[in-house]
């Protein structure tokens, strides 16, 4: 039996990992918004901040890596969180989720709405499944600020399609301010942080690069890409999800857009001041990316590319060297849907199985996906580990298999 | 401004020791969002870590507490009383449960009192806040007391005509609503394929709203706010229905009252027509002949028909600039480039500039 007085302190200590009425109020750390969140190879963790137009980065390299990297799997885990939070599941969103190269601890970022504010929060999954929410008041941070970051009034532009009268999703757009896009992805390389969204006073597609340790310089460069779907060269819609690949022996920026071209854009081409023009290997087929995450699978570097509309895709890295590249004039003039013969164009990977639609997902490990997947039956937000080389919940599904005369036949 | 909670707790099981203790020590709950708790802990050791000794968790006692996981905060000593400070202010109006003592569990419900913090969820303004609105009115705000429960508007909001028959496709119905942030102020569209002409909702059921008549817009009661338990009352915004707005904006049409330089009198101007409230706080701006925006505060009246501009500071020179962005709509959806139903050929004063500057020269 321990002594409670004199455990007082060790529980202080170890309450720390807890504290946080200073997170919101400590002037040093003004973070208004935990948005997109990358690692760096020694656990440095950067956040987007759309509402500062900053990125923050905290110092989190002090943890072990565990002897075997577990599964995480967690029902209802938005409800957990806003157990965590204080509050009901209606007043969570969830911004994006990385997992520590190191710990394998999984960390998610939300904003919690509650007596009018708006708050952002960062939650740490540990290994045992365990939930918290991390003290970022604690955290050695530093903090760097967008050049070229955006108003924050102006909003989409609705439009019809074609000459037909507007959709109510293009009536619902021009209620949306186009800074909520200032950053889109975040992706760690030697040192350097690239930052896909947009920046300017007329919102252009922009990738940034900044050296870490920040030193307060940073370049922006727009990126100009021709999209294959719609027949035409786009400088605005920003990178939705990014990794950066060795193709064709150069270090490249392998970009999914919407609707839904993959490009390459060569390291060396993002300078200050530059008008990158991307060169378009393929265009999938429609919908919206969420993630790209690099794995290796079958003995190979794969890109595991999921999406709100469509099922995730695998797309094999080396499929991606010598790759035609198509611009205008390449293709029947013309925008193209699904269903066009010519589609998909260019598409060197495979549609894959995965139960329920991802709306986060990164490695756990070597082997593993960590997903945050929205079950189709119940609509409950789970946090599920999957074996990468298979990455589904076919056990779930009603099959032969699950008659008990299968087995008695066997 | 603390409560002490003697005798309120529920004891699902307890050993001697900590009965005595609940009842000794005392629980203090929270009154205010940014209170902390405090437990008195008993004089002998006890073998638990602090966390396990006092936990609060969202929801009422009755769904506590297994599998849930406590709100997050630090816990710190003062002599025997063991203090914990959430991470962030509880929520008025939300059920919160305590469970003390580790094991043993003593259950204890607390609510911080909604008048302390938050109101009861209504509706505090409805936009265009005229009693008649144009036949081609596009967007409505509807401003609550408080966040509200999301996803309920099609449940809660009606339109009736003058013989009280709801016109269930008047509105557009969104898989998004369209909230602010803290989720207080809701957009509301009238279905654009209603209000333009020719288009198919148009022709088959008519404009939502016609010039002549008298309506209602209903926010029923018992729509639940985004936390607590409490509901709206009902609320009723009756209006009639004026000349549809089919004529693009033009400043030319606005009257400008300059004010004294070296005064803080406002500058204003009266509006021919109704803009949208919201953009028109953010896209009207007053600068000074450099072009440096000038700082003051912006306040609507006579219905969103008259703007007025209110210098944090005298104004410092004879002449100043109104800069009107060009994308500023009025309550039709019509900005000054381009009409949102183009059923009439463009009409020549459209301008493609993207901003407008008016010169006004103070009175001296």
């Amino acid at each position: 039996m321990l002594n409670l007085k004199t455990t007082g302190l060790a529980s202080l200590l170890c309450a720390a990992a807890f504290t946080s009425g200073a997170f919101a109020q400590d002037a040093a750390l003004d973070l208004k918004f935990a948005g997109a969140l990358e690692f760096s190879d020694t656990g440095t963790l950067f956040v987007g901040d759309n509402y500062n137009g900053a990125i923050y980065a905290f110092d989190m390299s002090d943890g072990a890596a565990p002897t075997q990297v577990a599964l995480v799997n967690i029902g209802d885990i938005d409800v957990k969180i806003a157990d965590t939070l204080g509050v009901p599941k209606s007043a969570l969103a969830i911004n994006d989720m990385a997992v520590h190269p190191i710990t394998a601890e999984i960390y998610i970022s939300v904003s919690r709405i509650g007596n009018f504010k708006s708050a952002p929060a960062i939650m740490k999954v540990a290994q045992d499944a365990s939930i918290s929410m991390l003290d970022l008041a604690s955290v050695p941070f530093e903090v760097q600020a967008l050049d070229h970051y955006p108003d924050q009034e102006t909003t989409f532009r609705p439009r019809g399609l074609g000459q037909g009268e507007p959709l109510i999703r293009d009536i619902a757009k021009g209620e949306i301010t186009l800074s909520s896009l200032a950053i889109m992805d975040m992706e760690y390389h030697e040192g350097e942080l690239f930052v896909a969204g947009v920046a300017f006073d007329n919102f252009l597609s922009t990738l940034r690069r900044m050296s870490y340790p920040f030193d307060g310089s940073q370049s922006a460069a727009n990126v100009e890409m021709y999209h294959i779907s719609h027949d035409q060269f786009e400088t605005r819609a920003p990178i939705r999800a990014m990794s950066i690949q060795k193709v064709d022996g150069k270090t490249q920026l392998v970009a999914a857009y919407t609707c839904s071209p993959i490009v390459l854009i060569d390291l060396e081409e993002i300078v200050d001041g530059a008008k990158i023009s991307a060169r378009t290997l393929m265009d999938y087929g429609n919908g919206q990316p969420l993630d790209l995450v690099s794995y290796s699978a079958q003995g190979e570097e794969m890109l595991f590319l999921t999406s709100n509309s469509r099922s995730p895709h695998v797309i094999p890295v080396s499929s991606l060297n010598d790759a035609q590249t198509y611009t205008k004039g390449d293709l029947p003039e013309g925008g193209k849907s699904d269903m066009m013969p010519i589609m998909p164009v260019g598409d060197t990977g495979k549609a894959v199985m995965f139960d329920g639609m991802s709306l986060q997902i990164d490695n756990l490990g070597d082997a593993l996906f960590v997903s945050l997947t929205r079950d189709m039956y119940t609509g409950s937000l789970n946090m599920d580990s999957n074996f990468n080389g298979f990455p589904n919940r076919l056990h779930n599904l009603v099959a032969e298999f699950d008659f008990p005369q299968y087995w008695e036949d066997e | 401004m603390k409560r002490t909670v003697l005798l309120l707790t529920v004891c699902f099981a307890l050993k001697t020791w900590s009965a005595a203790l609940a009842q000794e020590g005392g629980l203090t709950l929270p009154d205010q969002p940014d209170d902390q708790l405090s437990l008195m802990l008993p004089s002998k050791p006890v073998d638990s870590e602090p966390q396990q000794l006092l936990q609060v968790f969202v929801g009422p006692s009755k769904l506590c507490c297994a599998g849930k996981i406590p709100i997050a905060g630090a816990y710190h000593l003062d002599g025997a009383m063991l203090i914990f400070d959430p991470a962030f202010d509880f929520i008025a109006g939300q059920t919160y449960t305590v469970q003390s003592h580790g094991e043993n569990a003593y259950l204890t419900e607390f609510v911080i009192a909604a008048d302390d913090a938050l109101p009861p969820p209504e509706v505090i303004a409805i936009y265009p806040s005229g009693s008649a609105l144009p036949e081609n009115t596009l967007r409505l705000y509807i401003q609550f007391s408080t966040p509200m429960m999301p996803h309920r508007s099609d449940e809660f909001i009606r339109l009736l005509n003058a013989d009280g028959v709801a016109d269930t496709a008047a509105f557009m119905s969104f898989t998004q609503e369209l909230w602010n942030a803290d989720r207080t102020q809701l957009t509301l569209l009238m279905d654009p394929g209603r209000i333009k002409r020719g288009v198919a909702q148009n022709t088959e059921l008519g404009p939502a709203l016609l010039e002549g008549g008298a309506y209602v817009i209903v926010i029923d009661g018992g729509w639940p706010g985004a936390i607590g338990d409490q509901n709206t009352t009902r609320f009723e915004k009756p209006f009639t229905v004026s000349h549809p707005l089919r004529s693009l904006p033009s400043v030319d049409l606005w009257d400008i009252d300059a004010p004294q330089t070296a005064s803080v009198a406002p500058l204003t101007i009266t509006f021919d027509r109704p803009f949208d409230q919201q953009q028109v706080r953010s896209l009207i701006t007053v600068r000074n002949t450099d072009g440096h925006p000038i700082r003051g505060t912006i306040v609507l009246t006579d219905h969103e028909q008259t703007w007025q501009f209110t210098p944090d500071t005298p104004w410092s020179e004879g002449n100043v600039q109104i800069v009107v962005d060009t994308k500023l709509e009025d309550v039709a959806g019509n900005n000054f480039k381009d009409l949102l139903d183009h059923i009439y050929a463009a009409e020549t004063t459209a301008v493609d500039q993207a901003q407008i500057t008016i010169d006004v020269t103070l009175n001296p």
